[in-house]
């Protein structure tokens, strides 16, 4: 049990300077952004401006609105934005964090489910053309620009055969169908490849001869036996996973004009708007922190022979 | 004398047989040459037809966007808003689409007559709103795009593989202190890092590269810290040892060479990578700016008139969707011919 403390209390503490240097260096890139939060700039006097700066405590010294700024943080306080009407950040992302969250579920659900199916009839008839065409479609869910097969949805579901709708966010689930399934195409080929090659050792492995000896069915052998073998490992990939699918939900919800916080981010940047930058980045940077975090514990959990001692050699 | 003994002229002639020695050792003799590690895996590399094919591929992608750089069939850049939104015109071709005509409401319709281009005058894939030609900018945009790839794959390959090696090979404090590093770094979104980097620096193919490269290099120093572990406590380094050969030659000579492999490997699959970057970041509006192309500038010029022209866009998601496939097959197959047992 110590250990785990141990292991768990150092793995946080790596997660919290993760952050930490995360939120330092956005804080100063921002401030050496070219251009200024305010959009009309020459037609507001200097008096005015500085009104402006003092409210957002943007005259005072680097240093201090520094560590001002990480005091907030530490409060859950991300300050307020320059652009969205003088919301507090931490609003702004609370009122867009549902889509984002509901669309990375439901993605990650759906593309790992297809993927893992793909990947177990791949390895299944490993060497005939079901096999061949399943890794075509995960080389192509790998290859093709998530924005592209996006757009070629919208093509073909929405605007020819307008079974679904084009964008937004209010027609209920129905509006979550097209962007879930363009953004599950990059974990639906990466769970594909990697189950497909799990699955192809467990089913040349001995316990699965001796199932296939006392006259298990195929399908059955891979149900029973190949998938639980097969699928555990998945989880080790779930971190980069996870990862690629924050890229991939910015185009996706610009595209299908999602109001997520890919969208807001951006077009916060596009217009200069730092605090709620800086809350976005350090919000995505704890996600994937959080993530790579559970998914090292659980590969403790379930693979005993990863000493928890790992990082200790020293 | 328990046993009795058989009078040996008693067994038939025929049971005998002249023993041709000379055959028996020519059997025995290796006719084949002695394969070295590189023969083996282009020879199992050649098998692999869809990496055969996608190799050609892209080489043939290669040697087309060098050569665009002297022979393009107009100006990439050259406006001429007269002739903007032309349809593809082949010469030689007449199916509709191809030959000049688009469709306005339910009539084909020679846009090139309309717009009173004079005759003789191509444009193979069609022109974008200021008149641009589309084929030339295709060229212009996926040299660019390669550029800004091997560009990137480069520098991550040359940080990654000496921060690997001396982290791998070192060991110790240095391992562990070089490690944390990593695993903090690795925290850190990609996306984000890009992102920030492409606001504070001026845009360009510099930039784009350098906030690639920021956090592209971690994978490939893993890679090739693993590997030098496996190789640290092998055979030949300890007789490289023995023989009193400097650490630095050791990790120079005798592990770099055979990092090579993971190191290929691992590239190849950076190249795609980098390139679906440059042009997401094109396509949410922090890449290449204007009038310079790159294919995800295309991809998203095409993408704003896509509803009535969406030829624009095709285009260029074909391209890079191609060359993406390519490099994916290619790797997947050079992983495949390097190391068998890996086969997945």
């Amino acid at each position: 049990m110590a250990k785990w403390i141990k292991f768990i209390g150092k793995r946080i503490i790596y997660m919290l300077v993760t952050i930490l240097l995360i939120s330092s260096v956005t804080f100063f890139l921002m401030q050496k952004l070219p251009g200024s939060p305010y959009g009309n700039e020459e037609k507001i006097t200097s008096a005015q401006k500085k009104v402006m700066n003092e409210r957002y405590g943007l005259d005072k010294p680097v240093a201090e609105q520094y560590l001002l700024y990480m005091a907030g943080i530490a409060r859950g306080d991300f300050g307020i934005s320059l652009q969205f009407g003088d919301q507090p950040v931490g609003k702004i992302i609370a009122a867009r964090i549902g889509p984002s969250v509901q669309l990375g579920i439901q993605a990650i659900i759906l593309g790992t489910v297809v993927g893992i199916i793909l990947g177990i009839i791949s390895a299944m008839f490993q060497n005939t053309w079901i096999d061949t065409s399943t890794s075509l479609t995960a080389i192509l869910g790998r290859s093709v620009p998530n924005f592209v097969f996006a757009v070629l949805l919208q093509l073909i579901f929405a605007i020819h055969l307008q079974w679904l709708p084009i964008g937004l966010w209010d027609q209920g689930f129905y509006s979550t169908v097209l962007p879930t399934i363009a953004l599950s195409f990059a974990p639906m080929a990466d769970a594909a490849r990697f189950v497909r090659t799990e699955m192809i050792d467990v089913l040349h492995s001995d316990f699965i001869e001796l199932a296939r000896a006392t006259g298990i069915g195929e399908w059955e052998i891979a149900a029973r036996h190949g998938l639980r073998n097969a699928v555990i490992p998945l989880i080790t990939i779930l971190g980069p996973m996870v990862a690629s699918l924050l890229v991939g939900s910015l185009v996706i919800e610009k595209i299908f004009a999602v109001p997520g916080i890919g969208e807001q981010f951006i077009k916060s940047i596009l217009s200069n708007d730092y605090f709620t930058i800086m809350g976005l980045t350090i919000l995505y940077s704890a996600l994937l922190v959080a993530v790579i975090l559970v998914v090292d514990i659980l590969y403790v959990l379930i693979d005993p022979r990863i000493r928890l001692s790992e990082g200790d050699e020293e | 004398m328990s046993e009795p003994v058989r009078p040996i002229e008693k067994i038939p002639d025929h049971y005998f047989r002249l023993h041709h020695s000379e055959k028996a050792y020519e059997n025995e003799a290796i006719q084949t040459k002695s394969v070295n590690f590189y023969q083996d895996s282009w020879r199992r590399l050649k098998k692999n037809k869809g990496a055969v094919a996608s190799f050609v591929v892209l080489l043939l992608i290669l040697f087309i966007s060098i050569v665009s750089v002297w022979i393009t069939p107009h100006d990439p850049n050259a406006q001429e808003v007269r002739y903007s939104f032309l349809p593809p015109k082949i010469p030689g071709v007449s199916i509709n689409g191809f030959n000049g005509y688009a469709k306005q409401g339910d009539r084909w319709v020679d846009v090139y007559q309309q717009k009173q281009v004079p005759s003789g005058s191509y444009y193979y894939l069609g022109t974008d709103k200021f008149g641009r030609d589309l084929l030339s900018r295709l060229l212009f945009g996926t040299r660019i795009s390669l550029l800004i790839a091997f560009f990137a794959a480069f520098l991550d390959l040359t940080i990654g593989v000496a921060y690997g090696l001396t982290s791998g090979w070192i060991g110790g404090k240095v391992d562990t202190v070089m490690q944390r590093i990593l695993e903090i770094i690795s925290g850190v979104p990609t996306l984000v890092v890009v992102v920030l980097m492409l606001l504070v620096f001026p845009p360009g193919i510099v930039s784009i590269v350098m906030a690639m490269v920021l956090v592209g290099w971690i994978t490939m120093a893993r890679v090739v810290r693993g590997q030098t572990l496996q190789l640290k406590n092998q055979e030949f380094v300890l007789a490289a040892k023995v023989l009193g050969q400097s650490p630095l030659k050791i990790a120079l000579g005798e592990i770099f060479p055979n990092l090579s492999s993971v190191i290929i490997i691992q590239t190849m699959f950076t190249i795609p990578t980098a390139i679906f970057f440059e042009a997401f970041l094109s396509f949410i509006g922090l890449g290449m700016r204007a009038p310079s192309a790159s294919l995800g500038t295309l991809i998203n010029d095409g993408y704003q008139t896509f509803r009535f022209y969406p030829h624009l866009m095709w285009y260029p998601a074909l391209v890079i969707s191609l060359i993406m496939i390519s490099f994916n097959i290619f790797a997947d197959g050079l992983r495949d011919a390097f190391d068998p047992k890996m086969k997945g």
